[in-house]
């Protein structure tokens, strides 16, 4: 039971808008097995932008969702070949995802490490790592944030 | 040096709460200043702020997504306070830090507060009663004006209709039903705020429910609820008990619903049980020993007998004792004997009564909550209930509840000496008016009597009180 491993990453994302981003991060979750229902999950993303976007500037969006639809506590990772308009907050489009999704029943454990990422992605070296760096690259850092 | 404290939260509480976090550190460390952040996340609250550090704080910045609770926001009363919401945080940092004094407003909390000029009590068990307290004051302020609405509708000869099959109940009679339900609930969710504020949520269900349990007479099967002074003990013991079970390692696979299944159903079961078992027969016996010394008190010793009344009816304002003591009185009017329940007409309207005038007259001994329900307390308290007088001696047990027993007691030996007759229940302080109660002039003496002394031992004890607390808390800081 790992929350993230290589398969958990998509280099090419498969979409031109929002919405077609969201459905193929839904779609890898569904083939990691990671959630029940491929649609809810898409429904569940919007519902998230909708309340205030998750682009938190730099071409990277965190979408993300806690919903009892997701089965285990799991971490995605993509990037698309095209820029997508997010709404950021500093107005740039956006290439570069990572989805962070739970379980709304999810013990600590877990959570500690989700909050242990999320306090990464502030950091610029971090972030030069998941917009630039090639997949195995993204896959060492993210996960030595979660073990160390 | 700048020191800044901050809290941040977000709806689904696992990505911005931490994010912005993290950047108000760095940013505030790398202008040199002293900075604390607390995270209010999907697995609860961490690197909770002290009160020594929120005192210390020159600015406390609020990263909100989700909002805060009110008794959260009471701790950063008189601070200087820049909100913003979180999704924004992180879009500011850079320039939030450039002029914090302009964006910055005095935080002005309505919130739960010990006197005008006293610190938020926010640890202890002072102000765990106090999270029971101001969760319980909507209940008796809404159930109690509604009840006190259905009384008079009664009383100025409207019908009242019970439910009934085949019958539809009069509106007087389902407002004063609405109404009971505030006091009915009033003393679980006592129970449940208490509970919750020692160890959150976990806590909460299983302090609600045996609360319940435990103040329910027809499903304890004894004659009385325990009342408020059950619902302190028992949210105080829950409280600890599941602040304790928390801690318990389970290993991995079952860590994760510990506190929502595990916590709740182990301790439900446990004093549950112990409830139904322990507490419900140790109370029906403490009632018949009660009741069967108030029998046997000889009729020359009639002062005595009135002081002891008076002083149960007022100890736990619906509880075990009080009820034993109006139990006594009120069987006593079969055999023609009126002058035991005329103490009851007196001494009941006694502390809800009292606590009000004393708001009135000494505001800063009170919260603004108790203060604003002063004249609810008062109209209800002059009418129908006892109940309104509950959360004051909740926020301060020792001295409201000396106060009220000893002023019910002076009060009940003055009543039965006086020979103060009533032979039914109506609408309180207008008894006389009705003809329930005579004869009407030392009714209103007594009742007179009994305010000044209630209300001046509320003001001098809780005044003691207050004072030695706040010593105790200026050595310990």
């Amino acid at each position: 039971m790992t929350m993230f491993n290589i398969d958990h990453i998509n280099m090419n994302l498969n979409g031109n808008t929002q919405k077609e981003i969201l459905s193929s991060l839904a779609t890898l979750a569904k083939s990691q097995d990671i959630v029940s229902a491929e649609d809810t999950l898409v429904q569940d993303y919007l519902e998230r932008e909708k309340e205030s976007t998750t682009g938190f500037g730099n071409g990277v969006a965190i979408p993300h969702a806690r919903t009892n639809n997701v089965k285990t506590t799991a971490i995605l990772f993509g990037r698309s070949s095209s820029d997508i308009e997010w709404n950021s907050l500093d107005g740039k489009p956006v290439n570069t995802f990572i989805s962070l999704l739970v379980p709304n029943d999810q013990g600590d454990t877990h959570l500690k490490l989700l909050a242990k990422l999320s306090r990464q992605l502030v950091h610029k070296d971090f972030v030069s790592i998941l917009k630039n760096g090639t997949k195995e690259e993204v896959f060492t850092a993210i996960n030595n944030v979660l073990e160390n | 040096m700048t020191k800044i404290v901050a809290v941040t939260n977000c709806p689904a509480g696992i990505a911005h709460t931490y994010m912005v976090a993290e950047a108000i550190e760095e940013k505030a460390k790398s202008l040199g200043y002293e900075v604390h952040v607390e995270t209010q996340g999907a697995s609860g609250v961490e690197n909770e702020l002290t009160p020594k550090q929120i005192a210390e704080a020159d600015y406390v910045i609020l990263a909100i997504g989700k909002g805060l609770t009110d008794s959260d926001k009471a701790r950063f009363d008189q601070k200087k306070v820049v909100e913003l919401p979180v999704s924004e945080a992180l879009k500011h940092i850079d320039t939030l830090f450039d002029d914090l004094e302009g964006n910055s407003h005095v935080m002005t909390s309505s919130k739960v507060k010990l006197g005008a000029d006293q610190e938020v009590v926010t640890e202890g068990i002072m102000s765990y009663l106090m999270a029971g307290v101001s969760a319980a004051l909507p209940f008796v302020i809404g159930g109690g004006l509604l009840i006190a609405i259905g009384s008079l509708m009664v009383q100025f000869g409207m019908p009242n209709t019970p439910l009934a099959k085949g019958t539809s109940p009069s509106i007087a009679w389902v407002i004063t039903s609405i109404g009971n339900l505030g006091f009915q609930f009033m003393i679980p969710i006592m129970g449940a705020y208490i509970a919750y504020a020692i160890s959150d949520k976990p806590a909460f269900a299983p302090a609600f429910l045996v609360t319940f349990l435990a103040n329910d007479s027809d499903l304890l099967g004894t004659k009385s609820g325990a009342g408020f002074l059950g619902a302190i003990v028992i949210g105080l013991s829950i409280g600890y008990f599941v602040k304790y079970f928390k801690k318990i390692k389970l290993g991995k696979n079952f860590q994760s619903i510990l506190p929502f299944m595990i916590i709740p159903f182990v301790t439900l079961l446990i004093f549950g049980l112990l409830t139904y078992y322990l507490l419900g027969p140790a109370m029906a016996w403490l009632m018949s020993v009660l009741l069967s010394f108030l029998q046997n008190i000889p009729t020359s010793m009639k002062i005595v007998g009135g002081f002891i009344v008076g002083a149960m009816l007022a100890f736990d304002m619906g509880g075990p004792i009080n009820k034993t003591a109006w139990f006594f009185s009120f069987s006593l009017l079969s055999s023609h004997v009126f002058n035991w329940y005329g103490i009851v007409g007196v001494v009941t309207l006694l502390p809800p009564m009292a606590a009000a005038i004393a708001t009135w007259i000494k505001p800063n001994l009170f919260t603004k909550q108790e203060r604003a329900a002063s004249w609810s307390a008062f109209i209800v308290g002059s009418t129908v209930a006892t109940e309104p007088a509950i959360p004051y001696a909740l926020a301060a047990p020792l001295p409201m509840i000396t106060a009220n027993t000893l002023a019910g007691g002076i009060t009940g030996a003055i009543t039965i000496l006086l020979n103060v007759e009533r032979t039914a229940p109506g609408i309180g302080i207008f008894d006389p008016l009705l003809g329930l109660e005579s004869p009407w002039y030392w009714f209103y003496l007594c009742v007179a009597i009994g305010l000044v002394l209630n209300v001046s031992f509320i003001i001098i004890f809780k005044g003691i009180w207050l004072k030695r607390k706040e010593e105790k808390e200026k050595q310990a800081a």
